[in-house]
């Protein structure tokens, strides 16, 4: 085949990503190909790793033991864009080029040597490019392009390959390292093999004769007949998806048949998923007992990929009982179908639109079971005083989010949060008492509260001068925070206006 | 001596062999059952194997003053730094996190429901029948009389039994807060975690600081797990409450 020169970038996908946001590398990310099933993680990063997630775990159980592992969506995008980069790039060094899609490019190095007499010059050329395009590689040179990739990979830092480090390397590398159909892999085993130098030393046509196209494939692989080592899969155009099932027992009534809808809708649209499709239009078949059928079309509000909404517009449907006699078959298909956003295929922004909505829900129902009143948000208020700094305002009213920051505001979100406010310690929460109580202190050791007891103050810190409003009634108040004999946490102040003195909350 | 046999190719029990060769071990390894919230006290959280788990009921008893708000709070804003909803459910309109919104925790995801005692029960089955809403409520039942109406002691088993239905659906974290001392009966037999918070006694007036202070935390009932341990946190301010001038 040739002399071939392999740069390989790890978790690449990742990577691509880590060029823009380089706090990437820290964070337990992972991308989960949500087109398998079930979705597996098909990239993660060493954060991730080091809390026990591998490529190639199941994605929900993956979350399930780490909660906190932040699962993307593969972006073709990025990916098919970031290839033609670096493709464009290595152009200058050789004419033979080509790329597996995850992360791995070739160069053929046969016929080059005017062009590039020392191969170490043309290592430190393309290793020169890739730190400009900001992606770390391993590179490797070796006679074929299978050894090449494999050097690239498995050893510790670029160099060349000679034949007997190939073998030697070929020997190391286990099959499942070789994408293998599960037929494929059997074989194998039952074959004695465990690394692909045992597939390389096999008779030729061993494997052609037991697996067809694809023994055929792997022999070349190992034996660097194959260039390139994963041919690009072209997009067939696709019939319709379409899911179907035949009763056994003919079913009436609007539970068992709603329950077989929202199966084969399921199904339905993690077929339409895995072509990175939405559903614009589905169109349900129905073939009754008396081998009619009923057919009936449903568009949703936008392109969706979830059942939710299809399923209440099933439902509305099924309540109009339009059919004469019972249902012996069902037949749904996706008639039609659009491209899908990002936000449509990722499962985690899917999760953060249901909670969102399922919130709504909650607001209603209990606005009408409470009154408004009764179902509020904090809102913060551009004043002076305390006990008005901080208002609440109809959940209703102001849902929808009310994110944005009113003047003067701090917004600080995630992870900033997360260490400003909740690392250890705590932070004391505190009860207001709204409006403030007149108590009385006497002598500065004994608070009085109304209808209470007197309690001692073990010790008290302030005060804080706070005054304002001039432009209204006006006030001028010295803060206390007294600790009780209880062991509470009062804070008072005194109204310099008057003399008097008022709690303003206790701690808790 | 007898020729030895060939040997026979790879079965199907080798490769049971070479892939349980290859399985990670688990040993020392603990996996929740449940997802679980952090409470922020590091011990705590070791000794109930993560944090408080989501979808079951978690009363949190202890005088005024003991911490018992501060702690819930404490769990909630975890969640709100996530962007996940959280809602405090109260009879008394006394909940006043003024410090966490003054530092700049998302408002529009603290959800507060202010209903009378009797209907606090009601207004939790109607969040709760909402999946996914929030993800975690606090019920303030402290300062309930004991025997009187809309406290935890009037909730039948029947009541409680549809509410930890509801919460166990929703996957959601019901924090009960109660005045209960620590020698009385949990709510009931379905009150999964039993935690009380207590004042350590000691001449407060020597310490450095008024906010130098420590709360103590026992773990009264753990169904999942070991019970009866007792952990210490220290607490922090708000000395200085920013009582700023934004006009």
């Amino acid at each position: 085949m040739g002399r071939t020169a392999c740069a390989f970038v790890p978790r690449f996908e990742l990577a691509l990503r880590a060029r823009a946001e380089p706090a990437v590398w820290d964070r337990c990310l992972a991308v989960v190909d949500w087109a398998s099933a079930p979705p597996r993680l098909s990239c993660v990063t060493p954060a991730a790793e080091a809390v026990g997630i591998r490529v190639g775990q199941i994605a929900t159980r993956s979350r399930a033991r780490w909660p906190e592992l932040v699962c993307l969506a593969p972006d073709a995008q990025l990916l098919a864009q970031a290839e033609r980069e670096v493709l464009t790039a290595l152009s200058s060094l050789s004419p033979r080029l080509d790329a597996d899609g995850r992360g791995a490019f070739f160069l053929g190095l046969e016929g080059l040597e005017r062009l590039w007499p020392s191969e170490v010059e043309l290592l430190e050329r393309l290793a020169a490019l890739l730190t400009g395009l900001r992606l770390s590689a391993r590179l490797a040179v070796a006679e074929s392009p299978f050894v090449a990739w494999v050097g690239a990979q498995h050893l510790p830092r670029s160099g060349f390959i000679d034949e007997a480090m190939g073998e030697a390397l070929l020997d190391r590398l286990p099959l499942a390292e070789l994408d293998l159909s599960e037929p494929a892999r059997e074989l194998c085993v039952l074959l004695g093999l465990r690394s692909a130098g045992g597939l390389r030393r096999l008779p030729k046509g061993a494997l052609a004769e037991r697996l067809g196209k694809e023994g055929a494939r792997l022999e070349r692989l190992c034996r660097g007949e194959t260039f390139p080592l994963w041919p690009t899969v072209q997009k067939m155009p696709r019939a319709t998806e379409v899911v179907e099932l035949d009763l056994e027992l003919a079913l009436e009534g609007l539970e068992p048949l709603l329950l077989a809808l929202r199966s084969l809708l399921e199904r339905l649209l993690a077929a339409v998923a895995a072509e990175r499709k939405a559903l614009v239009e589905l169109t349900v078949k129905v073939r009754l007992d008396d081998r009619s059928q009923v057919v009936e079309r449903f568009v949703p509000e936008r392109p969706t990929l979830q059942s939710r909404g299809l399923l209440d517009l099933l439902h509305l449907w099924l309540e109009r009982r339009p059919f004469a006699d019972r249902v012996a078959g069902l037949r749904l298909e996706a008639s039609r179908v659009a491209a899908a956003d990002q936000s449509q295929l990722s499962l985690l922004r899917q999760r953060e639109e249901q909670a969102a909505a399922a919130l709504d829900q909650a607001i209603a129902r209990l606005s009408a079971a409470f009154g408004a009143s009764a179902v509020l948000f904090p809102r913060l208020n551009d004043t002076y005083r305390p006990e008005a700094r901080l208002c609440w305002v109809n959940a209703q009213r102001s849902s929808g989010g009310d994110g944005r920051a009113t003047k003067g505001e701090r917004r600080v979100r995630g992870p900033e949060l997360a260490a400003a406010f909740t690392g250890a310690p705590l932070t004391l929460a505190l009860r207001q008492v709204d409006p403030p109580e007149p108590v009385a202190l006497r002598e500065a050791a004994f608070l009085t509260r109304s209808g209470q007891p007197v309690v001692r103050i073990l010790r008290s810190d302030g005060p804080q001068k706070l005054s304002g409003e001039w432009w209204a009634q006006g006030f001028e108040r010295s803060y206390y925070w007294l600790l009780l004999e209880t062991g509470e946490i009062a804070w008072v102040f005194r109204d310099d206006l008057t003399g008097a003195y008022f709690l303003q909350a206790m701690a808790d | 001596m007898p020729a030895k046999r060939p040997r026979l190719s790879p079965g199907p029990r080798d490769r049971y062999t070479e892939h349980v060769s290859s399985l990670q071990s688990l040993k020392g390894l603990v996996l929740p059952i449940y997802p679980r919230l952090s409470t922020g006290i590091a011990t705590l959280d070791d000794a109930l194997s993560g944090g408080l788990p989501l979808g079951k009921i978690v009363e949190v008893s202890g005088s005024p003053g003991s911490g018992r708000s501060t702690l819930a709070l404490s769990i909630g804003l975890r969640c709100l730094a996530r962007g996940q909803a959280i809602a405090w459910i109260e009879s008394r309109p006394s909940f006043w996190p003024l410090p966490a919104i003054e530092a700049g925790v998302p408002l529009d995801r603290l959800l507060v429901l202010r209903v009378s005692p009797d209907e606090r029960l009601h207004a939790t089955h109607l969040l709760l029948s909402s999946p996914g809403a929030v993800k975690m409520a606090i019920v303030d039942l402290s300062g309930s009389p004991r025997k009187g109406r809309g406290g935890v002691d009037e909730m039948t088993p029947l009541q409680l039994a549809k509410l930890h239905r509801l919460t166990e659906r929703s996957s959601t974290l019901l924090l009960l807060l109660t005045d209960r001392l620590p020698d009385a009966a949990s709510a009931g037999p379905l009150i999964d975690i039993r935690l009380h918070l207590s004042l350590p006694p000691g001449d407060r007036a020597s310490r450095a600081s008024i906010f130098d202070r420590r709360f103590e935390v026992s773990v009264l009932r753990h169904k999942q797990g070991p019970s009866q341990g007792r952990f210490s946190e220290s607490l922090h301010g708000p000395d200085r409450l920013r009582l700023r001038s934004t006009l």
